[in-house]
C-alpha cells in the first residue's frame, strides 16, 4: 500500500491516473485552441461595449456552419493565432454602405445602432461590397475615421464570433 | 528497481534512439525553422536603441539588414517609406530612416508560413508593432506584411514583401 500522500496525488493506479491526466490536458489543449480562444483586449476602439484590458472567450466554430450577421462582433485574423481584431459587423457582402456626418447607411436609407454611445461625425461616401466581403467598424465613433481601424474584410479571414 | 546492462537492452535502446532520430527528421521542417530564425535576427537588427548616433554603426546596422535581402528585392513597405527595387534604394532608404529616427522598436506580434508548391518559396504573414520616436515624437503602428524567403546561397533571404492588411479601408474613403 503506498503512503497516503502518494494515494492523494496519484490515486491507487497511478497509470490510469496518468492517462485520465493526459486526456484531460489533450481535451483543454483542443478546446482552447480549436473552439474557444481566451483573448484580451487591447485599443479603445470597442469601446464601450468592450473595455480595454477585458478579457473575452472567441467562439472560433461560430462562423463554420453560417454566415456573420449585421451587427455581430467578429474576430479577424491578422497573421497567425495569437493577435486577432475585434470589429462589428456593419454590412453584409454586395451591400452598399456608407456614413454621412456618423449617420450608417445601407442601401441609401438610415440604419440605427443601438451599441453606440456617441455617433461621431464619420463621413464616407457610398462603397458597394464584392460577393465576398463584409464591412467591419468599431464602436468608438467619436474616434475620427482616419485613426480608426475601419473598412472592408475578406470573408476568409473572419475566423470566429466572440463567446462572451 | 533495477535494470541490468545486457545486450537486449542495449539494442532496444539503440532501436528507441534511431526511431526517436527518424521521428524528428521526419516531422521537424529545418527550413521553417531557419526562416524563423532569419526573421528574429531580422527584427533584432532592425531595432535602433536610443543612444545609436555615430554614423559608422548605423552604416553597419545598414549593411546588416542588406543581408538579409535578396539581390534584387521588391518591398513595399508603406507609408512614410517608398516602395523599393534594388538593394542599392534598401541601402539608401534604410539609412535615411535609421539617420532619421532616434529610436526604433519592432516587437512581433504574431506570424505564419506557408509554402508555396512546389517548395520553391516560403511566404511568410507577419504581424509586427513598430514604434518610432523621432525627436519629441512618439508614433506607434500596428503594421503587416507579406514576405516571401527564397534560398540564396544556402540562405533564406527576402526576395519581396510588401504591406498589408485584413482590414481595408476603401478608396472612396475621406
Amino acid at each position: 500500500m503506498p503512503p497516503r500522500w502518494q494515494q492523494l496525488l496519484w490515486g491507487r493506479r497511478p497509470l490510469r491516473t496518468a492517462v485520465r491526466a493526459g486526456l484531460l490536458a489533450a481535451g483543454c489543449w483542443l478546446l482552447l485552441r480549436c473552439v474557444c480562444l481566451p483573448m484580451r483586449v487591447e485599443g479603445i476602439s470597442m469601446q464601450p461595449t468592450i473595455r480595454d484590458g477585458s478579457w473575452h472567450l472567441a467562439n472560433l466554430l461560430q462562423y463554420r456552419w453560417r454566415e456573420p450577421r449585421r451587427g455581430e462582433l467578429v474576430v479577424i485574423r491578422l497573421a497567425g493565432r495569437r493577435v486577432f481584431y475585434l470589429k462589428r459587423v456593419l454590412a453584409l457582402p454586395g451591400e452598399r454602405i456608407a456614413f454621412v456626418q456618423g449617420q450608417l447607411r445601407i442601401a441609401g436609407r438610415d440604419l440605427d445602432e443601438p451599441y453606440l454611445r456617441e455617433h461621431g461625425d464619420w463621413t464616407l461616401p457610398e462603397v458597394a461590397l464584392a460577393p465576398d466581403e463584409y464591412f467591419v467598424a468599431g464602436d468608438h465613433r467619436a474616434l475620427p475615421l482616419a485613426q480608426h481601424k475601419a473598412g472592408t474584410v475578406a470573408r476568409a479571414d473572419i475566423v470566429g464570433g466572440l463567446l462572451r | 528497481m533495477t535494470i541490468r546492462l545486457s545486450t537486449p537492452v542495449l539494442v532496444g535502446a539503440v532501436l528507441l534512439g534511431l526511431i526517436g532520430a527518424a521521428v524528428v527528421l521526419a516531422t521537424v521542417d529545418f527550413d521553417a525553422w531557419a526562416i524563423r530564425r532569419q526573421s528574429v535576427r531580422l527584427i533584432a537588427t532592425l531595432n535602433k536603441p536610443a543612444g545609436e548616433k555615430n554614423p559608422l554603426a548605423i552604416a553597419l546596422r545598414v549593411r546588416r539588414i542588406r543581408d538579409f535581402f535578396a539581390q534584387q528585392p521588391v518591398l513595399q513597405p508603406g507609408d512614410p517609406l517608398p516602395a523599393i527595387q534594388t538593394r542599392e534604394e534598401l541601402t539608401a532608404v534604410a539609412g535615411q530612416a535609421l539617420l532619421a529616427a532616434e529610436s526604433i522598436r519592432v516587437r512581433v506580434l504574431d506570424r505564419e508560413l506557408t509554402w508555396t508548391k512546389p517548395r520553391m518559396e516560403a511566404l511568410m504573414r507577419l504581424a509586427v508593432e513598430v514604434v518610432v520616436q523621432e525627436g519629441s515624437e512618439t508614433s506607434q503602428l500596428l503594421r503587416v506584411y507579406e514576405v516571401a524567403w527564397i534560398r540564396e546561397e544556402s540562405r533564406w533571404v527576402i526576395a519581396r514583401a510588401h504591406s498589408t492588411d485584413s482590414i481595408r479601408r476603401p478608396a472612396a474613403s475621406e
